[in-house]
């Protein structure tokens, strides 16, 4: 995986170009509000300073208060500006002017050539500098030639330094903020992500070691634990699957070794030198039977893997169980080498829910089971009840019977109490009852004792 | 060479035993794990070649218990079982070969041959005393470069008396080596068998080379 396709750059990059959006929008706002805002002041402050100074310039007719004013002669008399006329001069520049536009008293930062027109604000452009400009008639009343006008100028430079100063204050502010941010959310989503790294290593090794044993670590509670989770029971079942696959195979190659050296022996044996015609029949013979075993072998695997693998593919619907009993134990064949005596008590009318294929596989291999490891002229009995609840199938011999240790194991694939006494078998004849009885939610009941007989009960469920 | 053969598959005992026969050596069978522990415990055998998996006491148990008693008898597993988990057990337990089945009868024979020369410390097939050489693989036996035709039981009695030359052999562990444990053709058999030896190898030549110590028995002496 390519580290700059990652999910977690992948989201910090997106929220990053988010908040870098967002920060520009805000601070562009941010400014332009600023800026609006300090321009009123500009004003404000333009129009009370030239107000306040209307009021500090007036006529008088002597040169009266010398200390804190200023005379210029103007007509008959004298113009009197106080001097805290010029009070504000650092941002705001005012002067009084004639009608005709002389200059009397103040200075402005530039020229302005422009005629007068009462409590008017406008702006001027001179260089880079804007200027706010604000008239003012003075309201002077008497023997005058004209009016006088006081012009105030304000320039921007003080609202530009301001605003260079917030600007750099908020950049100051918010870019650490915006990259703190940005770290914070990286960090958080990778924590966040943890798990799925997590996971993403762990099938990558699985893949390489084919280690199937191997499990995420689950600790949250949220949408990746429950993720870890659910790819935890999908390595469980894997590994299930893989392990029964394993043994099987492995059974399978150790139950086919034995009769593939037999033929391949007896077939060096008679290659090996002329040999004799019995001896050559003898051999065939053997070879006959080693592969006549092995096919039944291969026939009953490849049927048990089926079922054991893909039990949905056997229906289940409404059977006759009580048809299917009696069709085995009276319609089917049985190797009887020990001459044994079948006998049988069939309860008619029991119904199950289940698979009539399996059924029959199930009752004719308990059957063969019975005759394998009967009693030289011994009986068999096979009985189907109907107990109310349960629907009990019981194939009872009076055979070898079976240690106690071993009750459990026959069960299993290719366990065989006593091996050499047991040559016939393809050792998973039991193992499929127990199957069928599982699939069909059946129990099964052993009873049994060496040298008296053995009691296989199965309780199906009622329909 | 007297073997004994633990298998319980009937067929594949049959035929190996009927094998392992033609091949000179005299073979005692066995079909289950404790028939097998008496045969050990009573007779005295060259090879042992035995399944793992067998009704009764099982193979890697026998094996246990022949080296807890100081039996050192070379030992081939057969299995069916060819984990390298089973083969490393088999052999650290004190099995000396292990042959997974199926198998050719070809390389059993061999590895069989294998295992007497290692347990008489030779070096290859052929085994000489003076100018006779007999060659084990090929079952050949030659006095001055002449060949010398030998039946079966005189082949398997010379063969046992060139591995064990110049040590003297008993008439009873010569019976016990050379004749199997079924054979009950009267006490006399290895000093007749001698004499035929004597007649093919000894009755041409000056220097005899098959001695007969007085009331111990035989020995050869390079």
């Amino acid at each position: 995986m390519k580290k700059g396709k990652s999910i977690v750059m992948k989201q910090s990059l997106f929220t990053s170009l988010v908040l870098a959006v967002i920060v520009a929008l805000t601070y562009i706002i941010m400014i332009a509000v600023s800026r609006e805002v300090l321009r009123n002041n500009a004003r404000d402050f333009l129009i009370s300073t030239v107000e306040q100074n209307v009021n500090l310039v007036r006529l008088t007719d002597s040169e009266e208060d010398k200390n804190d004013h200023v005379y210029f002669p103007y007509g008959e008399g004298f113009v009197e500006v106080d001097t805290d006329f010029l009070k504000n001069v650092s941002t705001v520049y005012a002067a009084v002017y004639t009608d005709m536009g002389e200059l009397i008293y103040g200075e402005t930062p530039v020229y302005i050539d422009r005629a007068f027109s009462d409590t008017y604000t406008y702006d001027i452009s001179y260089g880079r500098t804007d200027y706010r400009i604000y008239d003012r008639k003075l309201n002077i009343t008497g023997d005058i030639p004209g009016s006088l006008w006081i012009r105030g100028v304000v320039s921007d430079n003080e609202s530009r330094t301001e605003m260079d100063r917030i600007t750099r204050i908020s950049l100051l502010i918010i870019m650490p903020l915006a990259i703190l941010s940005v770290i914070a959310g990286y960090m958080l989503q990778r924590k966040l992500l943890k798990p799925l790294k997590d996971m993403e290593e762990t099938a990558g090794e699985i893949a390489g070691t084919s280690d199937l044993s191997r499990r995420l670590s689950v600790q949250r509670e949220d949408e990746t634990g429950s993720l870890s989770r659910s790819f935890n029971t999908m390595l469980d079942r894997l590994e299930e699957s893989f392990e029964n696959e394993k043994r099987f195979t492995s059974d399978v190659s150790h139950e086919l070794r034995t009769p593939v050296s037999v033929i391949m022996a007896e077939s060096e044996y008679m290659l090996e030198k002329k040999r004799s015609e019995e001896d050559m029949r003898e051999g065939f013979e053997v070879v006959d039977r080693q592969i006549r075993k092995m096919d039944s072998l291969i026939n009953d695997m490849l049927y048990f893997s089926r079922m054991d693998q893909s039990p949905e593919n056997y229906e289940m619907q409404r059977t006759d169980l009580s048809a299917i009993v009696r069709d085995t134990v009276f319609g089917t064949s049985f190797e009887n080498v020990k001459d044994i005596k079948l006998s049988s008590d069939i309860g008619e009318g029991v119904y199950i829910s289940g698979n009539g294929f399996l059924l029959e596989r199930l009752v004719r291999n308990l059957l063969d089971n019975a005759y394998r490891y009967g009693r030289q002229g011994g009986n068999i009995y096979v009985s189907l009840k109907d107990t109310g609840e349960k629907a009990v199938l019981s194939v009872k011999d009076d055979g070898i019977g079976i240690k106690k240790e071993d009750q459990e194991k026959i069960f299993l694939r290719f366990f065989r109490a006593d091996k050499a006494r047991n040559e016939k078998g393809t050792g998973l004849g039991l193992a499929m009852v127990k199957r069928i009885a599982e699939i069909h939610d059946a129990e099964i009941e052993l009873e049994s004792e060496p040298g008296v007989g053995s009691d296989f009960k199965v309780f199906f469920r009622n329909l | 060479m007297r073997l004994l053969l633990v298998e319980d598959e009937r067929d594949l005992n049959r035929i190996l035993t009927r094998r392992l026969r033609e091949e000179g050596y005299s073979v005692d069978s066995c079909l289950d794990g404790d028939d097998a522990w008496d045969h050990i415990s009573l007779s005295e055998y060259d090879v042992i070649i035995m399944d793992i998996m067998l009704p009764g006491t099982d193979g890697l148990e026998i094996l246990k218990r022949m080296r807890a008693k100081k039996n050192s008898t070379p030992l081939l597993f057969l299995t069916a079982r060819d984990s390298i988990g089973d083969r490393v057990l088999g052999l650290d337990l004190g099995a000396n070969d292990y042959l997974v089945k199926p198998f050719s009868t070809e390389e059993l024979l061999a590895r069989i041959r294998a295992l007497i020369r290692v347990f008489y410390h030779l070096e290859s097939s052929v085994i000489r005393a003076d100018d006779l050489e007999l060659d084990t693989a090929t079952r050949t036996v030659k006095r001055a470069g002449n060949v010398i035709e030998l039946s079966q039981k005189e082949y398997a009695l010379l063969e046992y008396l060139m591995l064990n030359r110049n040590i003297i052999l008993s008439r009873e562990k010569i019976e016990e080596h050379v004749w199997d444990i079924d054979y009950e053709g009267g006490t006399n058999v290895v000093d007749v068998y001698i004499s035929y030896l004597r007649k093919k190898i000894d009755s041409a030549h000056e220097r005899k080379l098959i001695n007969t110590i007085r009331g111990r028995g035989y020995c050869i002496r390079a």
